[in-house]
């Protein structure tokens, strides 16, 4: 809603899975939250450099997608790092009443961007830039705040995936998270979020995440090649912007 | 009132054209849905709906404050 692009998501999802299996090693689950706080850092470091230094997002996080690649080698030495924690890998592949604990967890995150977006004032103020940053600015946001708390806001959550990836997988392995960035940008973008900002939601998000998980899953079924799957996602991400795309706010397209 | 009903259609085309980019997602998830399901028995299966939001969850956490940065 910012219209800013994010690249790095893919890389930072990874290291944070890469992190949280390395320190898991020696401190068992009190390690999980430094997944969290390490996607944090580096969504707020993205920030800084974005809204401080005016390189543009889609630069800094291009450098961060590459960067957090190399990092996550440097970690991993190329290898995976099992996970033999058992809670951990029970949230990845248990459940809570017959509902998946992996599923739990996206929900409760779900609602708290549900009330970020909806009932406080960083929400608020993320769609007031995407609106129209100077009349934002004349308003009153502090727009750089924003944006360093919402790149923060992003990597934390970033974080958390990295976790729930991990566990998933049980390990945290040198490729984790490779490619995810298109396919969340693609949830986005077909959950009704413009590229061109001040409009969309988290509902929408997740819809989109719905639509691109069973399309992969049934195209699986259906026995269509990884090769043809790609050619449709991208088709569906070509035809969804075309639809969701207000022609009336863009003048030039470069 | 030539030009009151010449801007009527394009008026409500607009209004229709917004209520098609609000409820478009919804539209293709049903519509993908329908598809597989008449396509594959398995899709339809509790074991396969497991799988769908086990591997959507990892993209959904990943995508949720996405909406704030993209």
């Amino acid at each position: 809603m910012m219209a800013s692009i994010d690249l790095s998501v893919g890389s930072v999802v990874g290291l944070s899975a890469v992190i949280v299996a390395y320190f898991m090693q020696s401190n068992g689950l009190i390690a999980a939250p430094a997944g969290l706080l390490s996607g944090a850092f580096l969504g707020a470091l993205v920030g800084v450099i974005y809204a401080k230094m005016k390189v543009p997002s889609f630069i800094v996080t291009l450098g961060l997608l590459v960067a957090g690649h190399g990092m996550m080698l440097h970690i991993t030495e190329g290898r995976p790092i099992m996970i033999k924690d058992e809670t951990m890998r029970w949230i990845g592949s248990g459940d809570i009443a017959g509902v998946p604990t992996i599923v739990i967890v996206a929900l409760v995150a779900f609602a708290l961007a549900y009330v970020i977006q909806n009932h406080t004032i960083l929400g608020r103020s993320i769609v007031a830039i995407g609106g129209g940053e100077m009349v934002a600015q004349r308003s009153g946001i502090r727009i750089d705040r924003v944006k360093i708390g919402t790149f923060a806001l992003a990597g934390l959550y970033s974080g958390l995936a990295g976790i729930v990836l991990a566990s998933r997988m049980g390990a945290g392995s040198p490729t984790a998270g490779t490619g995810l960035e298109l396919d969340v940008i693609a949830a986005v973008v077909i959950g009704g979020t413009p590229l061109t900002g001040g409009m969309g939601g988290v509902v929408g998000t997740i819809i989109g995440a719905l639509i691109i998980t069973i399309l992969s899953n049934g195209l699986n079924l259906a026995g269509v090649s990884s090769y043809s799957q790609l050619i449709i996602k991208g088709a569906v991400l070509v035809i969804a912007v075309v639809i969701s795309i207000d022609r009336k706010k863009i003048g030039v397209i470069k | 009132m030539s030009d009151m009903t010449a801007s009527t259609p394009s008026l409500r085309s607009g209004m229709n054209f917004d209520r098609l980019r609000t409820y478009f997602p919804f539209m293709v998830l049903i519509l993908v849905c329908i598809g597989f399901a008449i396509f594959s028995d398995q899709f339809v299966s509790a074991r396969n709906l497991e799988t769908v939001l086990r591997q959507a969850s990892v993209l959904s956490i990943a995508a949720m404050a996405r909406p704030s940065s993209s």
